[in-house]
């Protein structure tokens, strides 16, 4: 096993390096310069060209034909793309074009507010969604096994825009129970240690804080979780439906076994593995439509901030960006992959 | 495992475009660096306006091409929803036997990037909004001469190049007097300059003007107190909230910097503006300058020199004292690039775009120190704006402490800016908010409400719940559903900038068939812009017949717009040598973008 996770970790190197260049090729395939975005309306072709130089986007993308004819091999591998690895294997991922901010110090600020979303969204799709999943395979075809399908067929088709709107609507303007948008109130001290507010006000046992954290975090948690919640609860009741028709099952009734110990401990978790699978995906989904959950709740973490990296053609925020989000998907499948060898005994990597 | 063979692809991946990359062409190379205007053929500036291009035959007009409008990929405050707009447009146009085809060209940097290199063949939309409330800014910017024009001593000789920029139209006459009106110190003789160029390109039909908009902006009813501006920040000095000393403005987007003199967009100097102060500024709800850190600055006759007095008293934020040399200080850190606060990786460009450029290029030779509490500006040339470029937000004044301190990281969110203005800069936290506390020593009175936040909510239907929810209570931009709520709700009001900003279709001049009079003529009797401004602006539109905003001096209220008239505009184009309509265009050969 320990040999299993140090040769996948090597794996992920070759991976990690095709994100950055994919990342890297096609930001630059999109028409449009970042100074002309910068400088918009106004921009004169000195300045244009002044900023060009500045972040190196006037050398070739990859390597430099010109130099090596003029036999500067030196010159011939100084290109943009060789300049940011350069960069990125020292760990810096340069500044944003037009803040001129080090990307990994927003980054540090922002991730944490997206990756504290998308967990809640997970942690409250999975209470739910498995759940109601078991529940439904057990009672096949009852009342209660349509109304929760339906429900979660709703859940996954339901635009996150929409609900968010909706959620705001009701909760923020006519009831007022909850703040519209934001992660937490102005004038609301609390000290950051993980930068994940809730943790940190539950360490540091500031309840105000937690109380108000929690506030401004529901409503787009509930928002995000819909989609995975909805796809849990499918996956989660065919995955049991399948295994609950196995020869073993029927023998564990045939046996006498109770119902409820043949439901969760034999068939459960034999059912789980797909289960589990769809929520590492899921992982990356929820990174996905935190986007526009983000936009809707004016949440500050880096869905919107990449997006507006792209728009203003930020090539060092899309870049930093889209690493991070690919590092987690990479890590997530990492897990999901031990996971399975832990749930199933059968499972040997080496 | 399975994801082998994906490392493996990704990896063919790599090496397969580097070699590409190696052997083609280096995908982004530097633009070529002359002028494209050296390259380009000079259209006579005549040229428009004779041009038979209907009888000439067709191998020698160039490439065929469908007749396009090409449309704004984003909203802005003088399109308010580009794409509905287009589509009427359209529709106006085929009833008079335009067939159109609508185009999207990419996102905005792309569609500027385009319209920048003379790439937008057809009509397109666009628009300007004013920086500093002078004609100038308006019109010598897109019809007068370019730095590359300005060959030999004697500007009557000058011939205005058909810049890409400027959709390939070139226009001597008129950038000749718009040249007369930039060094004319006279307000009557230069108002009557502009009116008259308005005319010129009315009758040559060099665009056709479609609207200006009065930008809606709402506010909870507790809010008193808040002045819209036509051109700089708005004033927030004299807001009042209802039983709170907080006010939480909301907005679409964060500011970039807040170092006034590098940043160019709207949302940094809203909050700038509010922190520091220029030596002038805009009378408030006008765009008439009138003094701030000066108590007044005096020109000599020929306007080459203007002595400043400036205020005396005034403190920065951090306790220094604001003076002559903190004034000289800003000017010459704006001014030499070879000055140790001119930092490499920061970009004056406003400074460059008023003054004419840095260094030697610069309209302003030198700021010298008279006394204390005196400076003098020594110009090069007479320059009319003087007092309207002098007020604007870029050019407020930083105490030179606070640059020293934070050097290149000065206007950052660490750091934020420290000038003399009504209120403080506090915190700001990146992507969500920006605290400011009420300057209880300024010199002009402590404003009223004591913390001013601006708040980011990006989505326009979300920002507008926040209103009502009570989150914040002032926003800009919402939609046209939200703002006829808000204008039905008592808990609500809307209040309205005053236009400075002007949408208009463009012609590229390098569609032969758009050099024909005739042709341009059919056109402005085919556009409704009447129905334009009623379906797509509400109230708070009104249809262009000038290119300045009625809010500017200069503005030609003697002008008669063209007629819609979609009989009329089938006869001219039949005139014009097309009785089927006009489908397919040629591009002129003549004129070629440069790569």
């Amino acid at each position: 096993m320990s040999r299993y996770i140090i040769r996948r970790i090597f794996s992920v190197l070759p991976t990690l390096i095709g994100v950055t260049f994919v990342i890297f090729m096609f930001q630059r395939l999109i028409p449009g310069d970042p100074a002309v975005a910068m400088l918009g309306e106004h921009a004169t072709e000195e300045n244009v060209e002044r900023i060009r130089e500045q972040f190196g986007l006037n050398r070739p993308l990859f390597l430099d034909r010109e130099a090596l004819v003029e036999n500067d091999i030196a010159g011939f591998f100084d290109s943009q793309y060789i300049r940011y690895m350069k960069r990125l294997f020292v760990l810096d991922m340069g500044e944003s074009i037009h803040r001129r901010i080090p990307v990994a110090e927003t980054l540090g600020l922002r991730f944490p507010a997206t990756i504290e979303l998308s967990l809640l969204a997970m942690f409250i799709a999975i209470l739910i969604g498995i759940p109601v999943g078991i529940v439904s395979a057990a009672k096949r075809n009852s009342l209660i096994d349509s109304v929760s399908m339906v429900g979660s067929l709703v859940g996954v088709s339901m635009p996150i825009f929409w609900l968010g709107l909706m959620e705001i609507m009701l909760f923020a303007v006519i009831w007022q129970w909850l703040p519209a948008g934001g992660r937490i109130s102005t004038g609301v001290e609390l000290q950051e240690i993980t930068h994940l507010y809730l943790l940190d006000s539950l360490i540091t046992g500031n309840f105000e804080a937690f109380k108000d954290v929690l506030s401004h975090i529901i409503m787009p948690a509930i928002a995000l979780a819909t989609i995975p919640m909805g796809i849990i609860a499918r996956m989660t009741r065919s995955s049991m439906l399948d295994v609950l028709q196995e020869d073993y099952v029927r023998t564990a009734k045939a046996k006498g076994l109770g119902r409820n110990l043949v439901l969760f401990r034999h068939a459960l978790k034999n059912a789980a593995l797909p289960v589990i699978t769809i929520i590492g995906l899921q992982m990356g989904t929820l990174l996905a439509g935190a986007v526009l959950t983000e936009t809707i709740f004016a949440w500050p973490g880096i869905g919107r901030w990449v997006y507006d990296g792209i728009l203003g053609r930020d090539y060092p925020i899309v870049q930093g960006g889209t690493l991070v989000i690919a590092l987690v998907f990479v890590a997530v499948n990492f897990f999901v992959d031990i996971m399975y060898a832990l749930l199933d005994p059968r499972i040997r990597y080496d | 495992m399975k994801n082998k063979t994906l490392y493996m692809l990704l990896a063919a991946m790599m090496v397969l475009s580097m070699v590409l990359a190696a052997c083609g062409a280096p995908a982004t190379e530097a633009p070529a660096a002359e002028e494209p205007a050296a390259e380009a053929p000079v259209v006579e500036e005549a040229a428009p306006t004779e041009a038979p291009a209907a009888e000439a035959p067709a191998e020698e007009m160039g490439e065929a091409i469908p007749l396009t409008l090409y449309y704004m990929p984003v909203t802005r405050f003088y399109y308010p929803s580009p794409k509905e707009i287009a589509e009427g447009m359209a529709a106006d146009l085929a009833k008079a036997g335009f067939n159109v085809q609508l185009e999207l060209a990419g996102d905005w940097p792309t569609y500027l990037g385009l319209r920048r290199e003379g790439k937008l063949d057809g009509l397109y939309m666009l628009g300007w909004g004013g920086d500093n409330g002078d004609p100038d800014n308006f019109l010598n910017y897109f019809f007068g001469f370019s730095s590359a024009d300005k060959v030999g001593d004697d500007p009557a000789a000058w011939v205005k190049s058909p810049e890409a920029r400027e959709g390939w139209y070139a226009n001597t006459d008129v950038a000749y007097k718009l040249y007369l009106a930039s060094i004319n110190p006279d307000q009557a003789e230069r108002q009557a300059l502009y009116e008259e160029v308005e005319q010129m390109l009315h009758d040559d039909i060099a665009r056709l003007w479609i609207a200006h908009n009065n930008t809606p902006l709402v506010f909870s009813s507790a809010v008193d107190g808040y002045v819209a501006q036509p051109v700089g920040a708005d004033y927030f000095e004299g807001v009042t909230v209802d039983g709170s000393d907080t006010f939480v403005f909301g907005r679409g987007g964060d500011s970039v910097q807040l170092d006034p003199a590098v940043v160019t967009d709207g949302e940094s100097f809203r909050v700038t503006g509010q922190v520091l102060e220029p030596l002038y500024q805009y009378e408030p709800g006008s765009t008439k300058p009138v003094p701030a850190l000066a108590e007044e600055c005096v020109a000599n006759d020929d306007s080459t020199e203007w002595t400043c007095t400036l205020r005396q008293g005034v403190k920065f934020h951090d306790g220094t004292d604001f003076n002559a040399d903190a004034v000289i200080f800003n000017y010459d850190r704006w001014h030499y690039t070879d000055n140790p606060y001119h930092f490499d990786s920061q970009v004056f460009e406003y400074y460059e775009y008023m003054w004419g450029g840095f260094d030697d290029a610069s309209i302003i030779q030198s700021v010298e120190k008279i006394d204390d509490y005196t400076v003098k500006f020594v110009l090069t040339d007479s320059l009319a704006p003087f007092l309207a470029n002098l007020a604007m937000d870029m050019f407020a004044i930083s105490s030179p402490a606070a640059i020293e301190a934070a050097g290149a990281d000065y206007g950052l969110p660490g750091n934020g800016a420290v000038g003399t203005g009504p209120y403080k800069f506090v915190e700001w936290v990146e992507g969500d908010s920006i605290t400011l506390e009420a300057n209880d020593d300024y010199w002009n009175g402590a404003p009223p409400t004591k913390n001013l936040i601006f708040k980011v909510i990006a989505d326009d239907s979300a920002r507008f719940l926040a209103l009502k929810a009570g989150d914040i209570q002032g926003l800009e931009q919402a939609v046209v559903e939200d703002l006829q709520a808000a204008e039905a709700d008592d808990a609500l009001y809307v209040l309205t900038r005053p236009a400075l900003n002007t949408g208009y279709l463009a012609f590229s001049y390098r569609v032969v068939e758009f050099q024909d009079p005739l042709v341009r003529e059919a056109f402005a009797h085919a556009i409704n812009k009447q129905g334009l401004v009623e379906n797509f602006y509400g109230a708070y539109g009104e249809a262009a017949t000038n290119f300045l905003p009625p809010l500017i001096w200069g503005h030609n209220d003697a002008i008669e717009d063209w007629s819609y008239d979609p009989e009329l505009s089938r006869q001219l184009l039949a005139e014009a040598g097309y009785p089927d309509g006009l489908s397919e265009v040629h591009l002129d050969p003549n004129i070629t973008p440069a790569e």
